[in-house]
């Protein structure tokens, strides 16, 4: 009887772990498609010799990556639009900003010019939606 | 009359010794018992002339229903636990993987927009009982409640006094903030450190519950589990933790402290907070209480060690999460 115990528990075992490395897999390969799937966005402009780096934050930022120009002042505009996540409570360690944005609305955080061939990155107060802009 | 000893598992709870006591008195060829419940032996006392072999059959047989398994050696007790642990952590890592997806999916993420009402406050707050906050406050109260029906205290009280105490904390911080107006903010290095330390204690608590601590006698975190055994008995605690979730990283809550800020009185500050509160509780007392009734059933063994790796697995994200906004580490992973 303990034999035929152990036993289906072996078989409870082992069908819970294959349900669990099933649903990591898949995990794994959503994410990795939606992020295959991410055409590069145009979201980079110069205005009058500034220029701005539009991003929206609603549930993460968008686009998670950007490409900028290096050498030219440079401003961070971020679009939300009802966002109550942690998004909403952006911070930028290398400026030294955090703050709240507003609900719903755009904020403008200027970033000054940077070097070639750095990367500034940004992140929301519990740190699980980050974004980084490349100058190049 | 003879002695014997042998090796008890399935003991979780202080009261696990009272209850095989009393049960083995019941039964008249036997004369004495004692637990001892940090060796997990039995001592029996008994004027029976019966093989060890039988005794054990009869000794199962009267407290199979309870769970509690006796055996001649302790090999076979260790066995079973790992047998435990190997069946608690594909569900544990289920769970985790479905919290992935859906914070991945998006579901969560509908704007709301216009202006902020209880009634948004309190949708706001259910959505945030599921987001990524559940990550840290969901994650606490469920290694917090887990360890408390471990321990055996008085569960309901102490729940109770913790919920009440978040409930009114987030009521009256929440005025404070309506009151103060823009003139204050809550520090936001101060509520990513006590998130830091949030997450190292739900580590801790975690592999306590996975058992750890205990197979591989780790000694050192035994005074940490002794402070805390002593201070889960007072009034006192409970409500503190309660109110200190206010000042938990969480984006809900923080973008929730903005709009009483921004709110200008103290009722309307402090409507905005307690029906954001609100909205939390369904999801916080279903961890508490569910803690409690699974803790207390013949599942425990196999709740304790999922809720471990679950708590175990939060702590780590919200853990890394606090150390990439500090600016510690870098970003590698972006829900």
């Amino acid at each position: 009887m303990k034999d035929s115990d152990s036993k289906s528990s072996n078989k409870s075992i082992l069908l819970s772990s294959g349900f669990a490395i099933l649903l990591v897999v898949g995990a794994i390969l959503m994410v990795k498609s939606s992020e295959d799937g991410a055409s590069p966005v145009n979201n980079v402009e110069v205005v009058e010799g500034v220029q701005y780096v539009n991003i929206t934050a609603r549930g993460g930022y968008s686009p998670s990556a950007s490409e900028a120009q290096a050498g030219i002042p440079t401003k961070l505009n971020v679009k939300t639009d009802g966002t109550f996540d942690c998004s909403s409570f952006l911070v930028i360690n290398e400026l030294n900003y955090q703050g709240t944005l507003p609900q719903t609305g755009e904020t403008e955080i200027d970033l000054g010019a940077h070097e070639p061939g750095t990367t500034l990155s940004g992140t929301c107060s519990m740190g699980m939606y980050n974004f980084k802009i490349n100058f190049n | 009359m003879k002695k014997y000893t042998f090796h008890v598992s399935g003991t979780h709870c202080p009261s696990c010794k009272i209850l095989i006591e009393d049960i083995l008195m019941e039964q008249d060829f036997i004369k004495s018992t004692k637990v001892d419940l940090k060796k997990e032996i039995i001592d029996i006392e008994l004027d029976n002339e019966k093989s060890e072999n039988e005794i054990l059959l009869v000794l199962n047989d009267k407290l199979k229903s309870h769970n509690y398994v006796f055996s001649n050696d302790k090999l076979e007790v260790e066995n079973k636990n790992s047998m435990v642990f190997w069946k608690a952590l594909p569900i544990g890592v289920s769970f985790l993987v479905l919290f992935f997806l859906l914070q991945k999916s998006g579901i969560l993420n509908f704007g709301i927009n216009g202006e902020i009402t209880p009634i948004t406050s309190l949708l706001i707050g259910l959505v945030a009982s599921v987001s990524s906050c559940l990550a840290i406050v969901g994650g606490l109260v469920l290694s917090l409640s887990a360890k408390i029906s471990q321990d055996d205290v008085s569960d309901t009280k102490t729940f109770i006094l913790f919920h009440g105490g978040r409930l009114v904390g987030f009521a009256v911080l929440g005025g404070l903030l309506g009151l103060a107006g823009k003139a204050i903010g809550i520090n936001y290095t101060f509520s990513v450190i006590l998130g830091l330390v949030a997450s190292v204690i739900m580590i801790m608590l975690g592999l306590n519950l996975i058992g750890v601590f205990k197979n591989n006698k780790i000694t050192l975190p035994s005074n940490i589990f002794g402070f805390f055994r002593k201070i889960e008995h007072t009034t006192l605690a409970p409500i503190l933790v309660g109110v200190g979730t206010f000042f938990l990283p969480c984006g809900f809550t923080q973008s929730m402290q903005f709009s009483a800020l921004s709110s200008g009185s103290f009722s309307s500050g402090l409507l905005i907070m307690l029906f954001f509160a609100l909205g939390t509780l369904p999801v916080l007392l279903a961890l508490s209480f569910g803690s409690a009734s699974l803790a207390h059933s013949k599942h425990a063994p196999l709740f304790f060690k999922s809720a471990g790796v679950v708590v175990v697995g939060l702590g780590l994200f919200a853990l890394i999460g606090g150390l990439v906004s500090l600016g510690i580490i870098n970003p590698f992973f972006n829900i």
